[in-house]
């Protein structure tokens, strides 16, 4: 697999405002039909949330959806460069025990990998 | 290589009845680390909700989680697995209906789940889903 992160991950990341609403990440989520977007403050990333989190963190927590965002997002998020190999995604994921990198270059997020893009399920 | 659902299956699925609210699913895909819940009337299956469900079908339409029920947001007319098909059975009901889970029933009643990384797991060892836990909090 020689193929570079940008070749593989899904660019243009979808973020939410920190004080956005859960109800907004949600529908944000359905909307693009993705599984994650990036939390944003004061014009930094903060974390990420995905709609696991949204379930475990909100709905299965009786928090309601006009709630903000930005508390339910994961941080510390590990980061990958676009012209590194795939194979460094994998390897990050591997260690971190995590299924979805923000993809950064020029010092900001070109995008998302994640899990699905490194190893598509159609494979015989 | 004639490997078969009851080799690489999730043994013992959660299941809750149709009933059940979409909060006490929630609470219990929390609690056991699961993704999917089975949803059961009168001891048959009847579809299944995923945590992706809850977030899409619930939160993002402004639905009360306590009062909604399973059955009126699970996604039925599953296609589901016998513990004794071959895997290769399970890749083929993967692609064709582009899921990504798939309930094994034995005798009408739930006894497992298959899933996309239990596939690519046996499929390749090597692959970049391999080594990453199948059941991590998704992040």
């Amino acid at each position: 697999m020689n193929a570079k992160v940008r070749d593989v991950m899904t660019p243009g990341p979808i973020g939410v405002d920190y004080h956005q609403s859960i109800g907004t990440a949600a529908q944000a989520m359905r909307d693009w039909g993705v599984g994650a977007v990036l939390v944003v403050s004061d014009q930094a990333l903060y974390g990420l949330v995905t709609d696991r989190d949204l379930m475990v963190r909100a709905v299965a927590e009786s928090k309601g959806p006009d709630e903000p965002v930005g508390p339910l997002s994961s941080r510390d998020l590990v980061g990958v460069h676009a012209d590194d190999d795939a194979a460094v995604a994998v390897a990050l994921m591997r260690e971190h025990a995590v299924r979805r990198l923000p993809v950064i270059e020029d010092g900001w997020v070109a995008g998302i990998v994640s899990v699905g893009d490194l190893a598509p399920p159609d494979e015989s | 290589m004639t490997r078969k659902v009851r080799d690489i299956m999730s043994a013992a699925p959660v299941c809750m009845a149709a009933t059940e609210s979409v909060l006490a699913a929630a609470k219990a895909m929390k609690e056991r680390e699961v993704g999917t819940v089975l949803v059961v009337s009168g001891g048959r299956l009847e579809g299944l909700v995923t945590d992706r469900d809850i977030t899409i079908r619930v939160l993002a339409e402004n639905r009360d989680p306590a009062t909604t029920r399973l059955g009126d947001i699970c996604t039925g007319e599953l296609a589901v697995l016998r513990p004794d098909d071959d895997v290769q059975h399970a890749a083929r009901l993967v692609r064709e209906r582009a899921v990504r889970r798939l309930p094994v029933i034995a005798d009408g009643v739930p006894v497992g789940m298959v899933s996309v990384g239990d596939l690519a797991l046996d499929q390749d060892e090597r692959s970049a889903l391999s080594g990453i836990p199948v059941n991590a909090p998704d992040r």
